[in-house]
């Protein structure tokens, strides 16, 4: 069970983001992109066109997926999704709350 | 009795000692925070300046991201209760084609009327562009084979470079931008190294208050 866990845990390798375009653009820079030979990306920009069910859709199937180790999600991307986020108990994957460009941190929502 | 009295103590004592700690690592968290703030600012200014230079308003967008098969060159591994960050990791592979394709690189001759084409076998076999393959390749030699393949490679890498996304001449401030972004993800590893310390310490507390609570009704 141990052993088993462990292998879980060696899999799981990806960073993913959710966030703005500059975000996503800049950690995608920094090498972290994925898709696989499904199209299956590990990334999604999230602007004013995007609607609410396809950030949720696309942050479970990231929960949900043994690949990815953190998920990386702008602050105010984050406060749509909050009832979602908070549900998400398990260690991994990790879910890290990161500021935007045009949205800084607020240590006032840190949970 | 006494016992019960002493045990409840050192409890009292450990939960402080653990509520000190967390708010410590709550401080650090914070920290880090600012600091992938700052450094994020300065990222995204030279993105910012790298649009500017390259001229056009749409040269630095979700549009120029290569949407077919992408290989992270930084990855995490998971040991030892924290995140490391792997650079360059280009041993990673999420199936094992990837492996067979560099074992299996055939270099194949192109007929005059293939020239000029940029032929894209399936992703079992090579990639290749009129660069590599010639009139010379129809007599290679077991030497010229192994280094045209070490380039086929080197350029495959080199694909997976999300710089060359953006066109040909890339900018400095676009280059910087990366090299900001990197050291932004290595900030972003300890955040995250951070925060499960925090979640594996609250779990305890939580834990630990129970039991001290449940000795004091007793």
């Amino acid at each position: 069970m141990a052993a088993q866990a462990i292998a879980a845990t060696r899999e799981r390798v990806l960073v993913a983001v959710m966030g703005d375009e500059d975000t996503v653009t800049g950690l995608l820079l920094s090498g972290i992109g994925h898709i696989d030979s499904k199209q299956r990306g590990n990334f999604l920009v999230v602007d004013s066109k995007t609607p609410l069910p396809k950030i949720e859709e696309t942050f479970e199937e990231f929960v949900k997926r043994r690949d990815i180790a953190i998920i990386l999600i702008n602050q105010h991307v984050a406060d749509t999704i909050r009832e979602l986020i908070d549900e998400h108990t398990a260690a991994f994957p990790t879910i890290l709350e990161i500021p935007s460009k045009d949205h800084p941190y607020d240590p006032s929502k840190f949970a | 009795m006494l016992s019960a009295d002493v045990n409840s103590k050192n409890l009292n004592y450990k939960l402080n000692s653990m509520y000190v700690d967390l708010l410590d690592l709550i401080d650090q968290y914070q920290a880090l925070q600012l600091q992938i703030k700052d450094n994020q600012n300065e990222a995204f200014f030279n993105l910012a300046l790298a649009k500017l230079s390259m001229g056009t308003q749409n040269s630095i967008t979700s549009l120029q991201y290569d949407k077919r098969e992408l290989k992270p060159s930084s990855v995490v591994k998971y040991s030892k209760n924290s995140f490391q960050l792997l650079l360059n990791a280009a041993q990673y592979s999420d199936d094992e084609r990837e492996e067979d394709d560099n074992e299996n690189l055939k270099i194949t001759k192109t007929e005059d009327s293939d020239f000029g084409l940029r032929k894209r076998i399936n992703h079992n076999k090579v990639y290749l562009g009129v660069m590599e393959v010639n009139d010379s390749c129809n007599n290679c030699s077991s030497e010229e084979e192994e280094k045209l393949k070490k380039k086929i490679v080197k350029e495959k890498k080199k694909r997976n470079d999300p710089l060359n996304w953006f066109g040909i001449l890339i900018s400095n401030s676009l280059r910087e931008s990366q090299k900001e972004f990197k050291n932004s993800l290595s900030l972003i590893i300890e955040l995250a190294n951070c925060s499960l310390k925090i979640n594996n310490l609250k779990e305890e507390y939580v834990n630990l208050l129970a039991e001290f609570e449940h000795m004091q009704l007793k």
